[in-house]
């Protein structure tokens, strides 16, 4: 301690140093190892870059500024990479358990010095957690690669066709890993089976890239594509924005402003049927069993039904691209919506004054109407105006399925492929959309 | 008119819990009764058995009706008549002192006019006068959440008041106020006691409270009445025996009058 020292350093206790901030360096590094895979500098060079990162990441949440450490992270980085592009190279030959056990020895390397800087800058830690992590980095690695193995994983990665399946996998590995090195630090054995479960939801997520062909390389293959994509919609044709005297259909003015009375009608509706079904659906302000079973029942049942179903049955039972089926739809899609957002804050209202008011001779309608509605009426305006912006945006797709509106336009002129028509109609409704959106939020904010 | 009989009734919660065993009791048309007794002896219960906000079996008789068995109807029209009073106020804390009080009336007017909020000018003017017998009328139309604890539980009083009631029960009503406040609370039930001769049972904890304004005291012990007589003949052994241990400060409210 020296004689400059503040001294109220020395009576306010420090503030312990949380665990999870190991995990970012850890999912930082990780993530530019996977890339690294693909392409990209020698190895060593890579794990240094990736190591001073590392230590940026430090200084910037002021753990460490010393010149001790950002050495100590580079070479940590330079051979725990060098080590787990070993075992990369490795996979050409084989794929076995020890391909996993080398990819984990460098893991568990870069989490040795990442442990150590942490343990020197940090008063309350004790080196047998800085010990038991940089295993825990390593055990992880080693939990995952072998699942990996388990699921062949590893030789879908030697057929050399999936790059990004090689990216992903470290990924998984280094996060996982991460997880449970940083949570070593509070209480390995207690956090094992979360992180197992993160690590398995990374290997799970793997397989789905690969199954539906996600491909980074193609993403930037197709780019040149977009030059004459481009060349297609621009500039915009707003010469459709106003056709007098013209059905919606050829008049992109009065097409969005029925889109606009879908939605209002939709959320109107559905929002006053949501407010009974919501209170009903709640068991302190339920009538009854059978009542609440029946509301919530419906309730659930509806919000699994998507708005693209009810606007092709709707278009289909009034009118295909008729503004009413819209509306019908907009009326489910809302009902739904706002039961689901209701309900949950029916459900955490303050009792209290319910009992009041049954102990004042109250029917149930009238407690709801009397003691439970006005804890919840601020909430079921800002609601409702969520809603309608929903229905907004909601609406515009549904007229692509026959329900109306401005998406029915937007349809028709991409049928044509009059691009620049669907340019400016997608302007437009983008305009709408923010207009709307930014209106709303500001009533929802004076609510409050 | 507004005699209350308990009849061997008991509670039983769902979870299985006995709160209340077997208990005989009569209370008078007028009556102020203090119930005493430690947390979960059953005071509560033993109030809302009267109105059937409980699952009470045996018999609780309120004027000529009976609790038990009773249709929702049935229920309703004796909790019109029987105003209560909480020991968190229960107040909307959203809505106007006045539609706070007004929910006192909801039993009286029709469903529909209530639930639109269009009231008659009668239950209005009744809910005036309830609480200018509060002392807290200047405060009509503030927000419930903007006035004090003790202004809050004197809008409950009101809203009691604005049933008409014969009967009040009031459970706990100063365990949430200061000791000056308590005294205020206390002194305007007792008054509303005498005044409009409404049946009146108060559960309490603080046992200086209970002694200065009771005048019947029953004791509560595991669900069962340990004692019951006037409370110029309670002593502390008597406390004692209720509570099953020695009388501490905890239990006294202190400051004894403004």
């Amino acid at each position: 301690m020296t004689a400059l020292a503040e001294p109220d350093l020395e009576v306010r206790p420090p503030e312990p140093r949380r665990s999870r901030d190991f995990v970012g360096p850890v999912v930082v590094f990780t993530i530019l190892l996977g890339f690294a895979g693909i392409s990209g500098p020698a190895g060593p060079v890579w794990g240094a870059i990736v190591g001073a990162l590392v230590f940026g990441l430090f200084w910037w949440i002021r753990l460490t500024r010393s010149i001790a450490d950002a050495v100590v992270l580079v070479i940590g980085g330079a051979v725990g990479y060098s080590l787990f592009n070993l075992a990369l190279a490795a996979r050409d030959t084989g794929v076995t358990t020890a391909v996993g056990a080398q990819a984990a020895l460098g893991v568990a390397v870069f989490g040795l010095a990442a442990g150590w800087v942490m343990y020197r800058n940090s008063p309350g830690l004790t080196p047998i957690p800085i010990l038991l992590s940089g295993a825990a980095y390593g055990g992880g690695a080693y939990v995952v690669l072998l699942t990996a193995v388990a699921l062949g994983l590893l030789d879908k990665i030697r057929d050399g066709e999936q790059q990004e399946l090689t990216v992903a996998l470290f990924v998984a590995v280094s996060i996982a890993s991460g997880v449970i090195g940083a949570t070593a630090n509070i209480s390995f054995w207690s956090k094992l089976p979360s992180s197992f479960a993160v690590g398995f939801t990374f290997i799970i997520s793997v397989l789905a890239w690969n199954e539906i062909g996600f491909s980074i390389v193609e993403v930037f293959t197709q780019m040149s594509r977009i030059t004459e994509i481009l060349d297609d919609f621009l500039p915009p044709d707003f010469v459709w924005i106003k056709s007098p005297g013209q059905p919606p259909t050829f008049n992109m003015g009065k097409a969005l402003l029925e889109t606009f009375q879908i939605a209002i009608v939709g959320a109107t509706i559905g929002c006053t049927l949501a407010a009974p079904l919501s209170f009903y659906a709640s068991r302190p302000t339920s009538p009854n069993r059978a009542v609440y079973w029946l509301a919530k029942s419906f309730l659930n049942v509806i919000r699994t039904i998507p708005d693209l179903f009810w606007a092709v049955l709707f278009a289909t039972a009034v009118g295909f691209g008729k503004p009413f089926a819209g509306a019908l739809a907009m009326i489910m899609f809302s009902t739904a919506i706002m039961g689901k957002l209701l309900s949950e804050t029916v459900d955490a209202i303050n009792l209290g004054p319910l009992e009041a008011a049954r102990a004042a001779g109250a029917t149930n309608n009238q407690t709801i109407m009397k003691a439970a509605f006005p804890q919840i009426a601020p909430n079921f305006v800002a609601y409702a105006l969520y809603v309608f912006e929903l229905n907004i945006r909601a609406s515009v797709v549904i007229g692509f399925v026959g329900a109306g509106g401005i998406g029915r336009l937007l349809d028709e002129r991409r049928q044509f492929f009059q691009w620049d028509q669907v340019m400016a109609i997608v302007i437009v409704i983008f305009t709408a959309v923010i207009v709307i959106e930014a209106i709303s939020i500001y009533v929802r904010r004076k609510l409050v | 008119m507004s005699r209350i009989v308990f009849t061997n009734a008991s509670v039983t919660y769902p979870g299985g819990l006995v709160a209340l065993k077997e208990v005989d009791l009569t209370i008078e048309e007028g009556e102020f009764v203090v119930v005493v007794g430690l947390s979960g002896a059953g005071k509560s219960t033993l109030l809302r058995s009267v109105n059937g906000l409980v699952p009470v079996t045996g018999s609780v008789r309120v004027g000529d009706r009976e609790v038990v068995g009773a249709s929702n109807r049935e229920i309703r029209e004796i909790r019109s008549d029987v105003g209560m009073i909480f020991q968190t106020f229960n107040l909307v804390n959203r809505s106007t002192v006045m539609s706070n009080v007004l929910m006192g009336r909801l039993s009286k007017v029709s469903r529909w006019r209530s639930m639109l909020g269009v009231w008659p000018a009668h239950d209005k003017e009744i809910a005036l006068q309830s609480l200018e017998r509060v002392g807290i009328v200047e405060k009509t139309y503030i927000r419930a959440s903007d006035l004090s604890g003790g202004q809050q539980q004197r809008v409950g009083i009101a809203r009691a008041l604005a049933q008409e009631p014969k009967i009040i029960l009031a459970d706990e009503p100063v365990a949430s106020l200061d000791p000056v406040t308590s005294h205020i609370v206390m002194r305007d039930l007792k008054r509303i006691n005498r005044d409009l001769g409404i049946t009146t049972i108060i559960n309490l904890h603080f046992l200086d409270l209970a002694r200065q304004y009771g005048e019947r005291l029953i004791g509560l012990r595991d669900g069962e009445v340990a004692f019951d007589g006037s409370i110029s003949n309670v002593d502390d052994d008597i406390f004692r025996d209720i509570y099953g241990r020695a009388i501490t400060p905890d239990d006294l409210v202190g400051e004894a009058a403004l």
